[in-house]
């Protein structure tokens, strides 16, 4: 239905905005109000604190930045120097000082008395030192050898116990400080030499001296020999 | 406008600004979180900053330390492999131990000396040579001794033939010996970074410094010599009926038995002049010992030029029983000369010149005291026995001063004592008085009757007439 208000202009009624418009946008204003006020509560409020507190962190972290760069530095030169402090450290532990052995050795033999308690002389003397790599990845009784010292000796008296009795003042730390280095000798074995008349002493045995050395670290920590 | 298109409008431009503002507090939300994710992130990052340069003082100390300690690592694992000079040092202690370099071969296994990738690679060289065993022990000393790091870790004896020591009379072993080092050659290079106040620093560190130091020292071993032992690795035996005419091996016994024998009488001789009752009574039985030692010398100088021990048990029992009783008994002969007269002597010697003085017997008191004047002055800071040796010169003076008194002659004739008037008496045919010099350096200090005292040598002394 169309509907046609012929009144003057000037006795018409007020054109008004309907109750319910009024009401709605009323609604829609104050939500978008509320809207923009919890915006603004979080960029001028919450943000901005966090954000201080952001730059005060970052102002802090980039006072720390250089001193960190600096221990890191210092890190890397310790590292540095190091490897060779630690490489000196690993090859000197496995290090046999053989002149001491030698001369205890030498030692040993003469303390015998050219005869009294024994007479010794050798062929030869064979020494052999393996690095622990070796040793512990060898397996059965090798994986406990660090290296030996190995020779044929002779004992120059007709007394056969003059052998035992050379062997005993090896492994005896109050003599020699042999037995630092290698365990007690191989259990002793002797076999007779063709006698000859034309020397003296005319009579001499043949025995092998087998000596196994310690570990490296085991051999640090003996007991120095009285 | 119709209702319905302004209900429309009115719905439209609501839900534009609604979601307008919607997304700009999600947004913004977001940039909370996002910033308060930063500031959990900073604070963890400024957490771990702080723990770890607590721990930068110790660094630096140790960075402090390791750069002082470099020097010695530098020495003992050297930068360069620089292997030229190792062999030429390898033949200068070859001429020093007098050993024979036969053969010099460098080693081809060349690994690390941890892994592949480490910094050290190893160099190795295995030398023949032809030596004694104290040779070979001296070149194996100065290896192991070097100051680079040097090891031995295998090595082969194989003794001298009788035969050949028979020929040539020295043992030429055959030795083969592996020597092994470390050369560093780094891989990357560092710039060191700055400490502020290193020098304050290091000074503060100095102990650990040199306790670091010590402990990359490499230990070593102070080789003596043979000292009077035997090779081991040549056969000591000799033959029964002696070499080459030479004396049998009894004879040569015989030869040691006889000396030894020698060096016991010294030895009891040495004990009796320890106990000799006066400094006479000494000096001749030293003089006796001294006899015997030359005796013993005599000997040992043929027994050395003609090598007439040979057999080495006999030659080990002359070391013993001969040679080292000899230098220990030279030895403290010595010992007691440098250390001059015992306090007992002086003192018995004191008594004897005091008592020579009483009975006239100048010249003997002075004789005596001869006797021990050059070994006077080795009492020096010994404060007891220079009182005594300043009594012997004082015992000394005063004997010779008496027997030069008693030696000037002078004859007295009459005196004269009148009342308080000074005392006259004739001496030398001329009237004296005290005060008036006789001869030069003899004054007259007063005259009694039957004696007249005499100023002389700062002494007063009297004769009588």
């Amino acid at each position: 239905m169309i509907t046609i208000n012929l009144l003057p202009e000037e006795y018409r009624r007020k054109a008004r905005t309907p109750l319910k418009i009024m009401a709605a946008v009323s609604g829609a204003v104050g939500v978008s109000a509320s809207l923009l006020a919890w915006w603004c509560w979080l960029a001028f409020g919450v943000a901005a604190e966090v954000e201080t507190e952001r730059s005060v962190l970052q102002l802090e972290m980039d006072g720390l930045t250089p001193q960190v760069k600096y221990h890191d530095g210092l890190e890397k030169e310790i590292a540095f120097h190091s490897s060779r402090e630690k490489t000196l450290a690993q090859i000197t532990s496995n290090r046999v000082q053989w002149t001491q052995v030698l001369d205890d050795l030498v030692d040993v033999v003469h303390t015998g008395g050219e005869g009294v308690r024994h007479y010794v002389w050798f062929d030869d003397l064979t020494v052999k030192q393996e690095p622990p790599r070796t040793a512990s990845k060898a397996k059965g009784r090798r994986a406990q050898s660090y290296g030996h010292l190995k020779a044929n000796g002779h004992s120059g008296s007709a007394e056969w116990s003059q052998v035992p009795a050379f062997l005993e003042d090896i492994a005896d730390p109050g003599l020699t400080g042999l037995i630092r280095t290698f365990y007690a000798p191989a259990p002793p074995e002797a076999s007779l030499d063709d006698t000859d008349e034309g020397l003296i002493p005319a009579v001499n045995w043949s025995f092998p001296l087998t000596l196994e050395l310690r570990a490296p670290a085991e051999r640090s920590t003996m007991p120095e020999a009285k | 406008m119709s209702q319905r298109r302004i209900w429309i409008g009115l719905g439209a431009a609501t839900l534009l600004t609604v979601s307008g503002l919607g997304t700009l507090i999600y947004l913004e939300r977001e940039g909370i979180q996002a910033a308060q994710d930063s500031v959990v992130a900073l604070e963890g990052q400024i957490g771990v900053a702080r723990k770890t340069i607590e721990g930068t003082p110790k660094l630096e100390h140790e960075v402090i330390v390791l750069r002082e300690v470099a020097a010695v690592i530098d020495q003992i694992l050297p930068n360069t492999e620089d292997l030229n000079t190792l062999v030429e040092q390898f033949h200068e202690y070859a001429t020093e131990s007098e050993v024979r370099v036969t053969d010099v071969k460098l080693k081809q296994d060349r690994s690390s000396a941890r892994g592949t990738k480490a910094d050290f690679d190893k160099v190795g060289y295995t030398l023949t040579l032809e030596s004694g065993a104290f040779e070979f022990l001296g070149f194996l000393n100065r290896i192991e001794t070097h100051s680079r790091f040097m090891a031995v870790p295998s090595f082969k004896i194989t003794s001298s033939p009788r035969q050949q020591i028979n020929r040539t009379g020295e043992a030429r072993h055959k030795v083969q010996v592996d020597v092994e080092t470390y050369t560093y050659a780094r891989k990357s290079q560092l710039e060191p970074m700055r400490i502020e106040g290193y020098a304050r620093k290091r000074d503060l560190l100095t102990g650990e410094i040199n306790r670091r130091r010590r402990a990359l020292t490499l230990t070593s071993f102070l080789y003596k010599g043979d000292r009077g032992r035997r090779d081991p690795w040549i056969d000591p035996r000799v033959p029964a009926m002696g070499e080459d005419g030479g004396p049998t091996v009894a004879e040569q016994l015989e030869k040691v038995d006889e000396l030894s024998q020698l060096m016991g009488r010294a030895a009891a001789h040495w004990d009796e002049v320890q106990r000799a009752k006066n400094i006479l009574d000494r000096m001749i039985k030293k003089d006796e010992l001294e006899e015997l030692l030359a005796t013993v010398d005599e000997e040992l100088r043929r027994v050395e030029a003609d090598g007439y021990v040979s057999y080495v048990p006999a030659q080990k029992r002359l070391e013993l029983e001969v040679y080292e009783p000899r230098e220990s008994l030279r030895r403290a002969m010595e010992d007691e000369t440098q250390l001059g007269p015992r306090p007992a002597e002086m003192e018995q010697l004191a008594a004897s010149m005091t008592r020579h003085i009483e009975v006239g017997e100048y010249e003997l008191a002075l004789q005596a005291f001869t006797t021990m004047k050059p070994a006077l002055d080795l009492v020096a800071g010994d404060p007891v026995r220079e009182a005594l040796a300043d009594n012997l010169r004082a015992l000394a003076l005063e004997a010779e001063t008496l027997r030069d008194f008693a030696a000037i002659e002078l004859s007295f004739g009459g005196s004269v004592f009148i009342g308080d008037a000074p005392p006259v008496i004739v001496i030398n045919d001329r009237s004296r008085t005290i005060g008036d010099e006789v001869i030069p350096g003899l004054e007259i200090a007063a005259i009694r009757e039957n004696e007249v005292d005499f100023y002389f040598r700062g002494f007063v002394l009297t004769r009588v007439y």
